[in-house]
């Protein structure tokens, strides 16, 4: 289940910044980015009260970047409204992958205390795979100029 | 139009440094959601974020290049983020960040190719060919190799 769930959240990622790109598009990356914020934390707010909210455990130990996803997010739907008018979704969607696997590689690599080599190689494979996912769009660029 | 509050930077060095922002961000959301709650999680990462944002909108006035009517579902793209949070602060601690990527990837890759192929969101079309249906093989395999299968 958590295996599927994953899959669908890239699904939605691009989902999610191609609405947000598009909103750009029409009244600015700013202000799309606020939309993005107000209707999300309205969503949020609607869940809290619909399901109810949990008695928050305000003493657990919080480490002071874990209150840092909401600028990150910021950063990343400003960052992603700019670059996805400007190059396609699918080679956009290539890089923003590379920079993800090699950071959560590192990450992963770092909490577990070892290098998993079939995890690296898989990684290696999916970059080759978006490769050649890239290469179709370039051949596919020229033969376009050509008609 | 340049932005002078994002740097002039390449867009695919940006592009690559988006990736690793997502990933620093799936982690300390999920940190954040284990130490307190799902819900309470969710709306604190929105406060914050529109604390950033309210007054980057309010001081940059930054016109959009498209005129006329705006479809209603470009309006839904928070509330898709929402989910997303929800999803990944379930996978990521289970997972590791590494795999639950992983997986993010092949998920972004056919529906980034579903958006390409039909020209979704007013975004241009480009039609899916044989050499991307390779693509996607060969890194759906790189994901099985990376989960373990």
């Amino acid at each position: 289940m958590d295996y599927f769930l994953a899959t669908v959240a890239g699904a939605l990622v691009v989902l999610s910044m191609s609405l947000n790109s598009a909103l750009g598009l029409r009244i600015g990356i700013f202000r799309a980015a606020t939309v993005n914020y107000v209707v999300g934390l309205i969503g949020a707010l609607g869940l809290g009260v619909t399901l109810g909210f949990a008695t928050p455990k305000w003493n657990a130990e919080i480490p002071w970047w874990a209150w840092t996803g909401g600028l990150l997010g910021v950063g990343i739907v400003v960052a992603s409204n700019r670059i996805f008018p400007r190059i396609s979704v699918a080679s956009a969607t290539v890089l923003v992958i590379a920079g993800q696997l090699g950071t959560g590689l590192v990450l992963d690599a770092l909490r577990e205390g070892s290098v998993r080599l079939p995890r690296l190689a898989g990684a290696a494979l999916l970059v080759v795979g978006l490769l050649i996912t890239l290469k179709s769009r370039t051949s596919e660029a020229k033969s376009a100029g050509q008609s | 139009m340049p932005v002078s509050l994002v740097p002039e930077v390449p867009m695919p060095i940006l592009a690559a440094a988006v990736g690793a922002a997502i990933c620093l961000m799936l982690v300390a959301n999920a940190t954040l959601q284990q130490a307190l709650d799902p819900i309470t999680a969710l709306v604190i990462v929105h406060t914050v974020g529109l604390a950033l944002i309210l007054p980057l909108a309010a001081l940059v006035r930054l016109p959009g290049s498209r005129t006329g009517p705006i479809p209603w579902p470009l309006f839904t793209g928070g509330l898709v983020g929402v989910v997303l949070l929800w999803i990944n602060n379930r996978t990521v601690p289970v997972l590791g960040v590494g795999v639950a990527v992983g997986l993010g990837v092949l998920g972004q890759l056919i529906a980034s190719a579903v958006v390409d192929h039909f020209g979704l969101f007013g975004l241009e079309q480009r039609r899916f060919r044989f050499t991307k249906a390779l693509g996607l093989a060969v890194a759906g395999v790189g994901v099985l190799l990376m989960v373990g299968v």
